[in-house]
């Protein structure tokens, strides 16, 4: 999960974001209620760990805002005031959990678990993104409407592409825990003891684009729907993008350098 | 020891309490992180935090006896001083 520590103690910031780190998860960590808001905005988490006690805006209004504006994002509320009312009002407020100091990390690690199975249970099983649309229950993936038939693995790893909806780059590490289920730092040891290891994310890249490349020989559909493309962002991993019209017009300078032409050779543009 | 001076006495043991859940949260989840990633690096980070944690928690026990100090004055009990 995409998480967003919001603690100001920044020990036990650096604490829980090595622990989530460890588990796999992408985390980011800010110190006060202002930069909460402004992170939740930019990086759009899954998660947020809120602390109450902090400079600039109380984790209280930081709870608020974030029900306001951001309700895709869970919020698991760690506390160190004992009062029963301050909990109830948190849950009122949209927290999905609330903590209390002191708790142990294996304690946080297992609710983090219960709240992502709960976010996937309650999930749209419809994911859409430009001209690509993936019913998650039914394992079925269209694009313009024309079925397209994936293996397993494809399938799993589009659906990772697609739940970061072009906000957010995938690296290959994400795409091997969540696709392949390597722990976190299996890229560099299968680096050095199998170069087919080390390129399985490129070459089921490489497949996918084919695969949606057939669909996709103009750069929009009839309705005016952009066609998904999958981009290497160099030196950091895969975005899947819609490029929006500016971006289509020729000579704007804006556009992914020849993506249909990426397409038509199947191939990878660079080594991430 | 009257209503008032009670409430006052309550509010700042809570305020106490309150400030010892940081460091011990912040010890056990370095002790639990060391003992997870299991490195030599690991131990002597958490030492540090740990040691440092210790001093806060010792500050916090500080301010909580001069609350029941203050308590044992006014009531005139000296079975409050807790653990004898």
């Amino acid at each position: 999960m995409n998480v967003l520590i919001v603690e100001d103690d920044s020990a036990l910031g650096h604490f829980l974001d090595q622990g989530l780190k460890l588990d796999g998860h992408d985390v980011s960590v800010v110190t006060d209620g202002e930069a909460a808001l402004e992170s939740a905005a930019r990086l759009r988490p899954e998660l947020m760990i809120l602390d109450l006690g902090l400079p600039r805006m109380d984790g209280i209004e930081v709870l608020a805002e974030m029900q306001q504006h951001f309700r895709s994002t869970s919020v698991l509320v760690l506390t160190g005031r004992a009062e029963m009312e301050e909990r109830v009002k948190c849950l009122r407020l949209g927290a999905d959990d609330v903590v209390m100091k002191p708790f142990s990390f294996h304690e946080l690690r297992a609710r983090l678990q219960a709240l992502s199975r709960r976010r996937g249970q309650f999930a749209d099983p419809v994911l859409r993104f430009g001209d690509l649309e993936m019913d998650r229950t039914q394992r079925r993936v269209t694009q313009a409407g024309c079925e397209v038939e994936l293996t397993a693995t494809e399938f799993t790893l589009l659906e990772s592409l697609m739940r970061r909806r072009g906000e957010r780059v995938c690296s290959r590490a994400e795409l091997l825990r969540e696709v392949w289920r390597m722990p976190l730092g299996a890229g560099a040891v299968a680096a050095r003891t199998s170069r087919m290891d080390t390129n399985i994310v490129e070459v089921y890249i490489n497949y996918l684009r084919k695969k949606l490349g057939r669909n996709s020989s103009a750069p929009r559909d009839a309705s005016g729907v952009c066609h998904a493309v999958i981009r290497t962002v160099r030196g950091e991993g895969y975005l899947l993008d819609a490029p929006e019209e500016r971006d289509l017009k020729a000579g704007t300078g804006n556009s992914p350098p020849d993506l249909t032409a990426i397409f038509a050779l199947g191939g990878c543009v660079a080594d991430v | 020891m009257g209503d008032r001076s009670s409430r006052t006495k309550f509010k700042q043991i809570a305020a106490a309490l309150h400030e010892m859940c940081q460091p011990l949260t912040t010890l056990q989840c370095s002790l639990e992180m060391a003992a997870l990633t299991d490195t030599q690096e690991a131990y002597r980070e958490a030492m540090e935090i740990g040691l440092s944690e210790c001093r806060r928690l010792v500050a916090s026990v500080e301010s909580m006896r001069e609350v029941l100090q203050e308590a044992r004055q006014e009531t005139g009990f000296e079975e409050m001083e807790a653990g004898g």
